[in-house]
């Protein structure tokens, strides 16, 4: 028996507009009171209207155009009716017959998944379940929500989870979301299912849709529980794929397992129609252009030109995870050439400049290219010792000083001149003679020597050349 | 002079020549409506402090040589539908009996920011669901002209208010002839302008893309005035139109009736006419040609299904912009349900009137699951025909000349437990909804049991300067318009 | 196009998540039944390639830019909620499971 898990992906991700889907309010909703971002529109008042946002419209495009579909030249809206608290309209303005992308496709690893659709649509409500009440806060409803769905073309959860991060990487890249799972701004629900091969036929299990998985190792750990139940209750009962039995399973984070979520009545019923209170939305091909234009160089192929420098695949896929950093990384050594300079800058831009990143989120980077180069020659110049260029990066990176200044404030520039060191230890030996006699007898007792050196030059002479060079001279 | 019987410029002038003062004309209006709004009930809120406070302000603008508004003092009751910040709006429902909105519609504002007066809201089918405002969840509100009688519906009670002189002007809104109908049966002129031309932003929706807001006059003038404040691009409603507004009031004289062709559809004048109603109709037309225009027999061969796609349309529309009104962030709500589901099905259940539901359901049938294609595809496609029918007679026509309702006002309580008998009633107002267009209802005479009388111009997309200067020809060759019922 | 019944009047009011009574269910079934068998006169029209009309309107692209306006304050939006707690609005919640 041959069994091949057949996955497929919808993923949900927040736009980084300022202002929501159909009204100005602002899209800003984590971490604010609640019910404070709300208007007529986002709360479904009697009389109120939606107007679509232009921004949003424009960044759905970029990620059709980036995941290589075909612009809908000519889209509209429909609206899903259904009824829950935290949909205020009793309706998801949305897109159905006509979405805004139609098709694509993205690598993940060696394999190609092609990309169904790219539509846009507004985000409900935030609701909390609380001693048997729904308690809601609007200031999510209406925030601009692109919906990216994969055809049933992945074959493992782990290859889920990889898509996952790229579809992560590319929306960061491309400046239109933070695609952040644990903040939701980036919601993923699996759809899954078995082809079993046996005795020369084959077999589908019924589909399957996960819902509620709060974290990219909880996709590839419910995808995994999924395909084993599935397997299981096929030899038990045999069961195939047909039309209606779709069924919807939770994902229980804690017992680790999918349980089947109660059949809401009619709740696929959803009547869709165009929305009449949006007029179609068109792009010509010189707008279409205009937003392709737009797309920065992506992950992949900035990865594939790195590692044609000669940079790790390690060094290269970790500078490529945040844009800002890769774009760094690509101003920095686009005038340079040198393994070393660019492993060099590689290490800088990934170590402190990524801690300081992380230690510092709300803050913008300091961090120019100016100083990571500066730094690199020091260290490759042997004035610095690689600690103390990443120490004062790091605080280049948060305050924005320059790193030599930093440096030469701190005594910290080693005197690697052997000329110079030459003429202190000279002095040196001529000075202790006591000292050098200790050391004839027993080389342990160099760090005396080397201390008084070190003493001579302020602190900043390179203590390894030193040692080689009081050897050199006293023997 | 009669300060319950002036036009909206009389009221301007005699307040700069200090002939009365706002609060005196204001008091006016509100000891007429204390003497007989009880017996025709028009008003759910008599707003008198608002207005009393807004003709003060507008007495101390004037004392002050202050610009004045282009409808300074002119009284207006506002249809229940249009949501007035701080004002009780009902929408003449139970669902929305408390409801006081945060915000105003657009509509509303800019007749307030031109010194208009709001007098009270008034009644009206419940969330303008029907043709006769006996939809209404609270009252019924009687016929001026005669108490036993149905105003029309839904604007029934702006046109009722206006009809008895308790306003000065009035707004309604007209889905499938809601403006219209009730103005034809209070004696009242009424446009329904072009969908598109006023904003529907803060007025509750029925059908998003049937809904017009509009207004009732005694004058086309003050129609034409009223027309052009209101008018207009609105960044809070994507869909009205950005066509430049013509200066209405300023044109009323610019479409020659010498040679001007007008038509007249023959599937609205053959069978299903009440014969009265088709003599005064003809005779309005009769009028206008004695002025050099010539009559053109014309078809729209469609008629027959305008009803059927407006009624699969309207309850299709309707069924999904009723879903907000859950009871959780506004409106009536039904305490100590069990669970959720309980909730919205006994809120919805409890506090909806009738129509409501009826529309509700229809609607929700037409668009789901194995239904759709063979309703709501095939009505929108025979919309299209429709459109296109009016598009290809308006060719060969300059306007339209027609009945408004096939029968005059009929007796309250008479339709009320026959659903589609009183959806007939739209059979000759509703086509002008489907396709988009403008209409302007005008009163044309009276049945022998002194019941007035309609009939309307339809004119192209966006030609409402034609239809007013028609319509104020009109009432220059005849005086119906300045009629009103003895209160 | 079929006749409702009992049973589809029943799914599209619970669709509609509004609570017939009996004798509302009576008085409906017969009403809107003969609203919806007359629905039938539009089989009679030709509408082979016709495009359906789902709005009149000619426009198309009406848009805002990303521009952020003022919202309501919380209190003005919790006046007019018939339940609420802390800010939030509240209803009950659906069968647990």
């Amino acid at each position: 028996m041959k069994t091949t898990p057949i996955i497929g992906l919808e993923v949900h991700l927040e736009l980084k507009t300022k202002s929501k889907m159909f009204c100005a309010c602002s899209a800003q909703h984590f971490h604010i009171d609640p019910n404070t971002h709300t208007c007529p529109v986002c709360l479904a008042l009697p009389g109120a209207l939606p107007v679509p946002n232009q921004t949003a419209l424009d960044y759905c495009v970029k990620l059709g155009l980036a995941l290589n579909g075909r612009i809908n030249r000519h889209s509209f809206f429909e609206r899903k009716n259904y009824f829950y608290p935290d949909l205020p309209k009793g309706y998801q303005i949305s897109q159905y017959q006509q979405p805004l992308s139609i098709g694509g496709h993205i690598k993940v690893g060696d394999r190609t998944i092609r990309i169904n659709r790219v539509h846009m649509e507004e985000d409900t409500a935030k609701s909390i379940h609380q001693g048997g009440y729904v308690l809601i806060d609007f200031n999510r409803s209406g925030v601009p929500l692109v919906e990216i769905v994969s055809e049933p073309d992945l074959i493992s959860a782990i290859e889920a989870k990889k898509y996952l991060n790229k579809i992560q990487q590319l929306v960061r890249y491309l400046g239109i979301s933070d695609a952040d799972i644990e903040k939701g701004s980036m919601r993923c629900e699996p759809t899954v299912n078995l082809k079993i091969q046996k005795d020369g036929k084959t077999y589908y299990t019924p589909l399957v849709e996960i819902k509620n998985v709060a974290s990219l190792t909880g996709v590839q750990n419910a995808i995994d529980y999924e395909i084993s139940r599935q397997l299981k209750a096929f030899r038990k009962t045999g069961q195939i794929k047909d039309d209606v039995n779709k069924t919807t399973h939770g994902w229980d984070a804690d017992k680790k397992v999918t349980f089947l979520q109660r059949h809401k009545e009619g709740s696929s019923d959803y009547r869709y129609f165009p929305e009449p209170d949006i007029p179609p939305i068109t792009y010509t091909q010189k707008q279409i252009d205009k937003i392709k234009k737009t797309i920065p160089e992506l992950a992949d192929a900035k990865i594939k030109k790195w590692k044609a420098l000669k940079l790790s695949d390690y060094d290269a896929n970790l500078l490529a995870q945040d844009q800002t950093l890769a774009d760094l990384f690509g101003r920095t050594i686009k005038d340079s050439s040198g393994l070393d300079f660019i492993k060099g800058v590689a290490n800088l831009i990934n170590g402190p400049v990524r801690k300081c990143k992380n230690d510092f989120p709300q803050k913008s980077l300091k961090i120019t290219p100016a100083n990571l180069v500066l730094a690199v020659k020091a260290v490759l110049s042997d004035q610095i010792s690689w600690t103390t260029a990443k120490e004062n990066i790091y605080q280049s990176a948060k305050t924005g000083q320059n790193v030599i200044k930093l440096i030469k404030k701190k005594g910290q520039f080693q005197l690697s001149d052997t000329t110079k060191l030459e003429k202190i230890i000279k002095k040196v030996i001529a000075g202790n003679p006591k000292a050098v006699e200790d050391y004839k007898k027993n080389s342990n007792t160099i760090g005396f020597l080397i201390g008084q050196v070190m003493r001579a030059s302020g602190g900043s002479a390179n203590p390894q050349l030193v040692h080689q060079l009081l050897r050199e001279q006293i023997n | 002079m009669d300060l319950n019987n002036l036009t909206i410029s009389q009221i301007r002038q005699s307040l700069r020549q200090k002939k009365f003062s706002a609060v005196e004309l204001v008091n006016a209006y509100l000891s007429r409506i204390k003497k007989i709004d009880p017996k025709i009930k028009a008003f759910i809120t008599v707003t008198d402090s608002v207005a009393l406070a807004t003709a003060k302000k507008l007495d101390q603008k004037i004392k002050q040589g202050k610009k004045l508004g282009r409808l300074a003092g002119a009284v207006m009751a506002v249809k229940d539908i249009y949501l007035t910040k701080g004002i009780k709006t009902t929408a003449a429902s139970q669902v929305l009996k408390n409801y006081i909105p945060p915000y105003s519609s657009t509509v509303y504002r800019r007749l307030i920011d031109q010194d208009a007066v709001l007098i009270g809201k008034t009644n009206t089918d419940a969330f303008a669901f029907g043709v006769s405002t006996e939809n209404s969840g609270f009252f019924t509100t009687k016929n001026p002209w005669n108490l036993n009688i149905v105003p029309g519906g839904s604007s029934g009670g702006s046109a009722a208010a206006l009809s008895a002189n308790l306003c000065t002007f009035a707004l309604g809104t007209d889905t499938g002839g809601s403006i219209r109908q009730p103005a034809s049966f209070c004696g009242l002129s009424g446009i329904k302008p072009t969908y598109g031309r006023n904003s529907r932003y803060g007025i509750t929706a029925m059908a998003s893309s049937f809904d017009c807001p509009g207004a009732f006059a005694r004058h086309v003038n003050d129609l034409a005035l009223l027309t052009q404040v209101t008018a207009g691009a609105d960044s809070h409603d994507a869909t009205t139109s950005t066509t430049p507004v013509p200066d209405y009031p300023h044109l009323l004289d610019q479409t020659k009736l010498k040679s001007l062709k007008i038509g007249l559809p023959r599937e609205y004048l053959s069978t299903g006419i009440d014969s009265q109603v088709k003599k005064l109709v003809l005779q309005a037309a009769a009028t206008l040609k004695k002025q050099g225009a010539s009559l053109i027999n014309i078809s729209l061969p469609s008629t027959d299904l305008s009803l059927a796609v407006y009624y699969v349309l309207v309850p299709s529309e309707i069924s999904a912009n009723m879903a907000r009104y859950d009871g959780i962030r506004f409106g009536s709500s039904k305490k100590d349900t069990k669970n959720l589901l309980s909730h919205y099905m006994e809120t919805r259940g409890k506090y909806m009137e009738s129509e409501l539901k009826r529309r509700i359901i229809i609607g929700t049938y037409a668009l789901s699951a194995g239904y759709y294609d063979a309703y709501y595809t095939k009505a929108a496609k025979v919309r299209t025909l429709i459109k296109n029918e009016f598009a290809t007679a308006l060719t060969k026509v300059d306007v339209i000349l027609a009945p408004v309702s096939p029968t005059p006002a009929w007796p309250i309580g008479e339709k009320v437990n026959d659903p589609l008998k009183m959806y007939m009633a739209d059979v000759y107002t509703c086509p002008v909804n489907v396709a988009g267009l403008p209409s302007l209802a005008l009163p044309c005479g009276f049945t022998d049991k002194k019941l007035p009388v309609g009939f309307q111009l339809i004119g192209n997309y966006f030609e409402e300067t034609k239809l007013f200067s028609l319509g104020h020809q009109f009432q220059q060759l005849t005086d119906y318009h300045l009629k009103s019922p003895s209160l | 196009m079929s006749s409702l019944n009992l049973k589809s009047l029943r799914h599209t009011a619970r669709l509609a998540r509004i609570k017939l009574t009996p004798s509302e269910e009576k008085v409906f079934l017969k009403q809107l039944s003969s609203v919806i068998d007359y629905f039938k006169i539009l089989k009679k029209a030709n509408t082979k390639n016709i495009k359906p009309s789902f709005q009149i309107i000619d426009t198309a692209n009406v848009v805002r830019q990303d521009i952020v306006a003022p919202s309501l304050s919380s209190d003005q939006v919790l006046a007019t909620a018939p339940d609420t707690q802390d800010g939030y609005f509240r209803v009950k919640s659906p069968i647990s499971k």
